[in-house]
């Protein structure tokens, strides 16, 4: 049986987890746009797909979660990274003004993993898409999840 | 028991021998004997006390054919003393038999509640719709229960027959392929054993977070339907002979599961405080109920993804496990881990039968 790199030096990311990230970027881009205010203002111009928005907002900072209100689930994401020490940003879709339409690109993203149904809670590190609440429970028992949060810069020591 | 004293007292003062009355306690008591020896033998018995008892009857009530050579009085109140002694020798023996059978009879309860005990905590019994009442159950049957119920059985049979084999093997120093063909078997089973609580989850959730699957010192350790990944490893450690570099592998898996658990169990936390809120919601005490319960089913819904999660959690943590150790030292340890559970097993069975001691 092969054996799983979990060192602390590990630099790249763990692959053999979850679909590459550029895999994950070209159907971001490459998805059919759904149209969504860019901004809060009234009658902006500027529009931008669902999963730009997606990109823009995990790009925001190093830790970033897409959640919903009563999502229990959500909540075991956040005690589990609060627990680690980690800030991440929280997004909740019912608050954001193009929740539905993120909500739906994010079951693109989850849609191929194994067992998950769950769109939320959506956890991106530095700016990529790391799962649901399985696969960061999954990393963080594998040993991977703490040096992903290192090089991302949301942790450190 | 009472009562039969009570008359045979009664007869003996009184001199008379009330053959019909007694015959017809006794004759209720045929009525209920089970096929074993000692009921053969009260059936012996009562007949031959039958013809007997009727013999002196005919003494009783006056003189009887059998009796017309003697013509004294003293002769006759000697025999009918005679005759109540061996009445009284009689009702004695039966007395004793028939005590005898109630002691059997005692002891057959005792053991088909043992076995009714035995086979339930194996898990072969009607379920659906429990309650907290830990012997009840409902009339419903749900077919996905039943059928997880009996996978389990069987489950928990070949649990032991791997563990029987790593032992052989571990002791007979096979070589690393077989070790770790044994071990995979094993790792597998697991798997199988995760993925049939997947499946009963959806059947009926409350029935996997009662652990009513499992016995009752198994029970006791109770997190989300099943073990606590950080307490086997506390439990197991101890029996591993590791590497310096492994144990500290091993104890930050430790750290790790502990974090997840952790976490796991707030988010049930909040589960509960949201599915108490929505059951509430609304006016309390005026009797409607009908507008909130959607709410508060979906709620509910989460509760499968919370068991999901925790069996993952196990799974995770034993496939880690797995890689960090050798082969040898992964077939040690599921051994350690299967005689664990094997031992809370006996456990719950030595304290259902305890209960059971007369004092």
């Amino acid at each position: 049986m092969p054996y799983f790199l979990c060192s602390s030096n590990l630099k790249q990311s763990p692959a053999a987890l979850y679909p590459t990230r550029k895999e994950d970027m070209q159907l971001v881009t490459q998805a059919p746009g759904i149209q969504v205010d860019g901004c809060d203002q009234p009658g902006a111009t500027k529009t931008e797909t669902a999963y730009e928005r997606i990109r823009r907002l995990a790009a925001g900072n190093a830790v970033v979660v897409f959640t919903a209100a009563g999502c229990c689930m959500c909540h075991v994401a956040k005690q589990l990274l609060f627990g680690l020490g980690v800030g991440p940003t929280f997004v909740e879709l019912d608050r954001e003004a193009a929740g539905p339409e993120i909500l739906a690109a994010l079951y693109g993203l989850t849609g191929d993993a194994r067992h998950q149904q769950q769109p939320v809670p959506a956890v991106f590190v530095g700016g990529k898409f790391l799962g649901g609440v399985e696969t960061l429970m999954a990393c963080h028992i594998n040993g991977t999840l703490v040096p992903l949060l290192k090089d991302a810069g949301a942790l450190w020591l | 028991m009472n009562s039969t004293s009570t008359q045979y007292v009664t007869s003996r003062r009184m001199g008379l021998y009330e053959p019909i009355h007694q015959i017809s306690m006794w004759g209720d008591f045929k009525g209920n004997v089970c096929p074993n020896t000692s009921a053969s033998m009260i059936i012996e018995v009562e007949t031959k006390l039958d013809d007997q008892s009727e013999d002196t009857s005919h003494g009783t009530l006056g003189p009887s054919n059998n009796y017309d050579q003697e013509a004294s009085k003293p002769d006759k109140v000697l025999r009918r003393l005679a005759q109540n002694r061996e009445a009284a020798r009689k009702s004695r023996l039966r007395k004793k038999a028939y005590v005898q059978q109630l002691e059997t009879s005692r002891l057959k309860l005792l053991q088909v509640e043992q076995e009714l005990e035995r086979v339930r905590q194996q898990g072969a019994y009607l379920s659906g719709g429990y309650d907290a009442s830990q012997f009840g159950y409902s009339g419903n049957i749900n077919p996905g229960i039943a059928a997880f119920e009996m996978e389990y059985g069987q489950w928990v049979e070949d649990q032991n027959r791997q563990m029987f084999e790593l032992r052989a093997a571990l002791h007979s120093q096979l070589a690393e392929l077989e070790l770790r063909i044994l071990v995979d078997g094993a790792m597998n089973h697991y798997s199988y054993l995760f993925r049939m609580k997947a499946t009963a989850a959806k059947a009926d959730v409350f029935y996997l977070m009662s652990g009513m699957w499992k016995t009752s010192a198994e029970r006791f350790f109770l997190w989300i339907g099943g073990f606590r990944p950080s307490e086997l490893l506390k439990v197991l450690l101890p029996h591993l002979d590791l590497l310096d570099q492994q144990l500290l592998e091993v104890c930050n898996l430790r750290r790790s599961c502990q974090q997840a658990e952790d976490a796991l169990s707030q988010g049930m936390d909040k589960l509960q405080q949201t599915l108490a809120e929505a059951v509430a919601a609304g006016r309390l005490g005026e009797g409607s109920d009908i507008p909130q319960m959607s709410n508060a089913m979906e709620r509910l819904e989460a509760l499968v993804s919370f068991v999901n999660q925790a069996d993952h959690l196990r799974q995770e943590t034993l496939q880690q496990m797995d890689r960090i150790l050798t082969t040898r030292q992964a077939a040690q340890g599921l051994l350690a881990l299967g005689e664990y559970f094997q031992r809370l097993r006996a456990l719950s069975l030595l304290w259902a039968n305890r209960r059971r001691e007369p004092n």
